[in-house]
């Protein structure tokens, strides 16, 4: 026992890097310094939580040290008031029942009487559990109270109230089981008369020996080593808001790290010297500290469950039986159903592989979790809401069988084992997209339906980015917010801490750089902003997890409230498959919200129902309108770079779209593989299939591998080891220590089987190329269905497919530019109008047969969601009167509807008497008044003042003047509908000879062009080679959008614009992508506003030019003198050198 | 009650022992100086001025806090360590000595308490 406390400390108090603006430092990180350190113990005790609990014991087991668990909470008596913060330990060796507690005991901290509590002690709003929870959770031995410098006790102590701070102690051990107190020791060095000093050390220790109680020593850890203070220092500046040198209660001192044993023991010699202790008490410290680590030492398995699955149970996923058997009954039938129409050799082979498929899951005991999934997914589509499989989990038969997924998996060349097999050693996952705006919904259907004692929703940990990284470090410096602001909205494309790197590298930084040179405090920045990046900055509900179980939920994860209100575990997706967490990605989709209203807009209007399920997935018309590259507004295609690669390959089948999808991922495009797959589709290249072997499974893509389902069938097919291992061996593939062992493998097995040392060459330069890149089919296939979908209705239902689209804004475009393509489609978008406009996009059959999108209500900037939801409930209106007494609108709501003309059918849709309309609304005068939700109107007439003969057009709203429909929509709706917002430099784009963005495709490649318009996207994928290509989608009001692309050295010549100038002037050359496709590599850009305002001066110049009687020859001659004066480049170019550039 | 007096007892003998010679006036040496070490890490002697001078009694470290970011440069530690102790030179009255320790490991011996 007394070696082991030479070389070694047990850590009993740490937060890690998971107690948000505390902790600072990663619990891997901690583990592994304890264990270097000589440790065989550590406990994480995060502030509020178990947030970093998980990660904890799993960095334990791989160091070889225990590991303890715990949670720093605040505390309150039975009248609410604050008893300060306690340390609160599990015991370990109780099969499960100290972890269990300490799991209820952080949920209870967290549950909601914080509001009832803050109104008793105004400040505390944090979580906090009553004394009282506390003392029956630590019962039957199962939790360790340590009362440390935070307690009540330990304040008291640091006010020198030794009375006080005895009969707070006595409170206590009234209060809790006996043993479950403990006295904690913390000494930080630090100055005599401050927190951390020995002196209160050295009297709470007294106080212990006094009271009989033991006393352990911690070091209350915030960082693994003495240079993290620093970071601890910011996450400090950051949890109080303010500067470092306005903190009230800064860290005393560097102190609070992870301490080898000598440095702890040389404390515990200077805390007990500090007062007069008897003899023994620096080793019955140490010892009563190493004694209660061993009671808190965890057993992974045993104490955490940690590794064991636990599914709900049977009688809540309505199985009364074996749920084998019901698996079976269920699949079985479902198989009947689905491949009836498909020939009894499809339904054989179905069979085949669903016995296939039941036997692993048989043998790892899933049943549960198939009937589970699949109970969720039947009750989402009780509600009537959409449902779409994704991830692995598509190529399964059973997942078919079952309906939880809806591609057909054997006809796909999808893989069971990429989803399952008995080597793979993780729990399977099964992604489930839903309507977007149905989400919350599903949610709490699910755990009405299995109960909130077994759901709970996941949460993610978000961790510093950039931006968030440079404002908190600006923060803590105290720099002004106007230049932290400047300098954060250049944080982006870089990770913050590569921020000095990038300063150097990156031309459009180039100005910043220069400031850091300049500024001592800037340079500071730098460092600190790259030292936050990463950490975890705080916990949020996840988008889509939720976790399923049994009734023992609670007693493996600590829940708190979401921002939704419903449960949220304390773990991350990273620590369900270790906590054997069963977890259902429920997504919410806006495109399957988007489809799902057109397919309502279609029903409403003509009484027909799609199913979009059952539409025939070989189309002509939608695979026309795909290769046509029009694909703005549909699924996965609809970016610059899919809509070139789209151009390029040309889809034909719903394979094709499959391939596509998966060649545009950032490893098959960093690997180069979009490239070599054209080539061999469009025959420049002929297909090598390397072997006759592996023609089968290389067919599909021309020879070359794209999917993670042809690595597998390689492998087998080289080896014969199986689809399972398999998958095995494609995973470590991107584990470059994996490869020589897994090559030395494949090269004897398949000279084994038959096949040539050229041939083994060969294929496995293409396997180890491969690496970790690729994409599953089974994603690709799943992507493709919504695509495919989404590509249908706007081939046959376009009017539809867009209203759903204005209305759930699924894609990465704005509005104005979906707007700009129903104008291109022939589909008007129609203004607002309080008698037509609802609370979606709806569509309208137009008089002349064709049909419009009237614009929806919530469009209307400023308007509330209560008087949008009168107008609807109210419409249609009489009168303006009628209008009035029925929705009440404010007055800013009621202007901006007269502005913008929603107004316009009190006047006889006349535009010309808006300005009267406005005039008298605005001189309406009342009372504020408080309306009932649904109230009664007054059919009282409210007529606008029909004025004529000499006063007709007399009045003139200032607001009107002089403002098209365009500025009125833009102002109040922040979308222009009426007509395209470029149109007004359409005079201008003439004279400059600008080519219209629904033109540029008639062009040959090689053109000299000016573009220009509004910036609508900018994107910069992942590019082989590694330089960074910035893509810019232009909308000139002409087509859809015009993209351009800026290469690494035409970025160096356009600096900050090519990220910051919104309307632009381009100059580039054409680019053909494909039979179709057409893009513009950029060479120049300027700004528009600049542009317009430069050829508005040459005109006046010319003017005066012309009135001197210059000769128009003379001026040409002399242009033609300086061509190379465009080169120069600089924004500074005039329109006639820009011109001269045009016609060269 | 026997408790607190206990206690309160403690407390009043742990300020009289330091608080009498705080008061004294320090004399500011700041020479470098060689220290040794024990197992423990804590400083047993020091060499000033060829002198060897013996530490009496558990030494006291202390780390004071910086106000770090209105220096240059990013820092690596964001207190100093300055430790407190009692030493004589070759048997002569013991004086109270501040001696501080550089990131580096380098040792200065900044005040002399008398």
């Amino acid at each position: 026992m007394s070696n082991a406390l030479a070389t070694s400390f047990a850590h009993l108090h740490v937060a890690s890097a998971y107690s948000t603006h505390y902790g600072v430092t990663l619990p891997e990180a901690l583990a592994e310094q304890a264990a270097a350190q000589g440790a065989n113990f550590l406990a994480v005790t995060d502030r509020d939580g178990l947030y970093g609990a998980v990660k904890h014991v799993r960095a334990c087991e791989i160091v070889g040290i225990r590991p303890g668990l715990g949670a720093e909470l605040a505390v309150h008596d039975e009248e609410y008031r604050p008893l300060g913060r306690v340390v609160v330990l599990a015991h370990g060796h109780t099969n499960g029942r100290g972890y269990a507690a300490l799991c209820r005991a952080v949920s209870s901290a967290h549950d909601g009487s914080a509001g009832q509590r803050s109104a008793l002690t105004p400040g505390s709003t944090g979580p906090s559990i009553s004394r009282d929870r506390l003392a029956d959770l630590a019962g039957l031995a199962s939790l360790t109270v340590l009362l440390g410098p935070d307690s009540d006790v330990g304040l008291a102590i640091a006010r020198r109230d030794n009375a006080d701070a005895a009969a707070r102690l006595i409170h206590w051990r009234r209060a809790l089981p006996a043993q479950a107190v403990v006295l904690e020791i913390v000494c930080h060095l630090a100055e005599s008369g401050t927190v951390g000093s020995v002196t209160p050390a050295t009297r709470m220790l007294a106080l212990a020996e006094n009271a009989g109680l033991p006393a352990v020593l911690s070091n209350a850890v915030r960082y693994g080593t003495p240079d993290e203070a620093v970071t601890a220092d910011l996450a400090d500046a950051a949890r109080f808001l303010l500067p470092l040198a306005e903190l009230e209660t800064p860290q005393t001192n560097g102190q609070a790290w992870l301490k080898p044993a000598g440095a702890m023991r040389q404390v515990a010699r200077m805390v007990v010297d500090a007062g007069l202790h008897d003899d023994g008490a620096l080793e019955r410290l140490l010892r009563d500290t190493e004694q209660l680590a061993d009671r808190c030492s965890l057993d992974p398995v045993l104490d955490i469950g940690l590794g064991r699955p636990r599914m709900p149970e049977a009688r809540i996923i309505g199985v009364t039986g074996d749920p084998v058997t019901e698996l079976w009954r269920r699949a079985t039938s479902g198989i009947a159903d689905l491949y009836s129409m498909s020939g009894s050799r499809a339904v054989e082979a179905a069979h085949a592989q669903l016995a296939h498929e039941m036997k692993t899951v048989e043998h790892l005991g899933f049943a549960s979790y198939f009937l589970t999934v699949s109970r969720v997914a039947d009750i989402i589509r009780g509600m009537g809401i959409r449902i779409q499989a994704r991830g692995s989990g598509v190529g399964s038969v059973l997942n078919y069988a079952l309906r939880t997924s809806s591609v057909e998996p054997i006809g796909n060349g999808l893989l069971w084992e990429r989803f399952l097999s008995p080597e793979r050693q993780t729990l399977p996952d099964i992604d489930i997209d839903v309507e977007s705006a149905r989400r919350h919904d599903i949610y709490r259907e699910v755990f009405r339906a299995f109960g909130s004692d077994r759901v709970s929703l996941m949460s993610m940990t978000n961790a510093y980015r950039g931006r968030g990284a440079v404002r908190d470090a600006g923060l803590a410096l105290g720099l002004p917010d106007a230049q932290i602001n400047v300098i954060a909205k250049q944080m982006w494309r870089f990770n913050a801490r590569d921020f000095r790197r990038a300063l150097e590298e990156k031309p459009e930084l180039e100005a910043l750089a220069a400031e850091v040179r300049e500024s001592q405090q800037l340079d500071l920045l730098v460092d600190l902003t790259a030292k936050l990046d990463r950490l975890p900055r705080h916990i949020s509900v996840h988008p889509c997890g939720v976790i399923l179980s049994d009734a023992s939920l609670l007693d493996r994860t600590p829940v708190q409230a979401s921002g939704m209100g419903l449960p949220m575990s304390q773990y991350d997706k990273h620590d369900m498959d270790p906590m054997g967490l069963i977890k259902l990605d429920i997504l919410g989709v806006r495109m399957q919200s988007a489809m799902a209203h057109a397919v309502e807009e279609h029903h409403r209007l003509t009484g027909e129902s799609i199913d979009l399920d059952r539409v025939p997935l070989d189309d002509p018309k939608t695979f026309e309108l795909i290769r046509s590259t029009r694909t703005l507004g549909i699924f996965q295609i609809e970016s610059p770079g899919q809509m070139e690669l789209v151009g390029k390959l040309q889809p034909e089948v719903f394979n094709d779209l499959t391939v596509e999808i998966s060649l545009f991922r950032p490893g098959p495009m960093k690997n180069n593989m979009p490239l070599k797959y054209l080539q061999a589709r469009h025959g420049e290249v002929a297909p090598d299939y390397i072997h006759p072997r592996f023609e089968l499974i290389l067919r599909e893509t021309n020879g070359v591998v794209i999917f993670h389902e042809q690595v597998m069938r390689l492998f087998d097919e080289l080896t014969g080891c199986g689809l399972g291992k398999a998958d095995v061996f494609r995973r470590h593939l991107g584990k470059p220590e994996q490869l020589p062992e897994i090559e030395e493998y494949v090269r004897e097995r398949a000279l084994a089987r038959g096949f040539s040392v050229a041939v083994i060459d060969q294929v496995w330069t293409v396997l180890a190329g491969f690496g970790s890149f690729g994409f599953a089919k089974a994603h690709g296939a799943a992507f493709a269905l919504p695509t495919y979908q989404s590509a249908w209705l706007k081939t046959h239902h376009p009017a539809a497919f867009l209203a759903g689209l204005l209305t759930h804004d699924p894609g990465m475009w704005p509005k104005d530019l979906i707007v700009a393509e129903a104008r291109v489609l022939g589909v008007p978008v129609l203004p607002l109008d309080v008698q037509s406009s609802a609370l979606d996009y709806r569509v309208e059959d137009l008089a002349d047969g064709s049909q419009g999108i009237r614009l929806a209500l919530p469009e209307l900037a400023g308007s509330t969601e209560m008087e949008r939801a009168r107008i609807a409930q109210h419409q249609p209106f009489s009168s303006l009167q009628d209008f009035r007494d029925r929705v009440h609108p404010r007055r800013r709501t009621f202007e901006a509807l007269a502005r913008v003309g929603a107004l316009d059918t009190f006047i006889g849709y006349d535009r010309a008497r808006r300005h009267e309309l406005l005039a008298h609304i605005q001189s309406l005068r009342g009372t504020a008044v408080v309306i009932r939700a649904d109230q009664l109107a007054f059919e009282v007439e409210l007529p606008v003042p029909q004025y004529s003969g000499d006063r007709a057009g007399a009045i003139t709203s200032l607001e009107l003047r002089g403002r098209t429909q365009t500025d009125l929509e833009l102002q109040d709706l922040n979308l222009a509908v009426g007509s395209h917002q470029m149109k007004r430099f359409h005079a201008l784009f003439k004279e400059l000879g600008v080519t219209p963005a629904s033109e540029l495709g008639n062009l040959p490649g090689g053109t000299e062009v000016l573009l220009a318009g509004v910036r609508r996207a900018t994107n910069t994928p992942p590019m082989r080679g590694g330089r960074r290509v910035v893509f810019i989608s232009l909308d000139d009001g002409t087509g859809p959008v015009s993209n351009v692309v800026f290469f690494h050295d035409a970025q160096e010549r356009v600096g900050g614009h090519v990220f910051q100038t919104n309307y632009m002037l381009v100059r580039g050359r054409t680019r053909r992508s494909g039979a179709r496709g057409v893009s513009v590599t950029g060479e120049n850009l300027w700004d528009l506003f600049d542009v317009a305002r430069q050829v508005k001066e040459r005109h006046t110049v010319e003017r005066v030019a012309a009135e001197e009687a210059a000769s128009a020859a003379a001026y040409a001659a002399e242009l033609a003198a300086q061509p190379a004066a465009l080169l120069s480049s600089r924004p500074g170019g005039t329109l006639h050198h820009l011109n001269a550039a045009q016609s060269a | 009650m026997q408790v607190f007096l206990t206690i309160a007892h403690q407390v009043f003998i742990i300020i009289t022992r330091h608080e009498p010679r705080e008061y004294t006036l320090p004399q500011i040496i700041d020479a470098p100086v060689d220290v040794e070490l024990s197992p423990d890490g804590d400083p047993r002697a020091f060499i000033w001025n060829r002198f060897e001078h013996t530490v009496i009694g558990q030494p006291q470290a202390v780390f004071k806090r910086t106000r770090w970011w209105e220096d240059e440069g990013t820092p690596t530690r964001i207190d100093t360590e300055l430790w407190r102790l009692d030493a004589s030179r070759g048997g002569e009255e013991q004086h109270r000595y501040d001696l501080r320790r550089g990131i580096d490991g380098s040792w200065t011996l900044a005040l002399d308490w008398g």
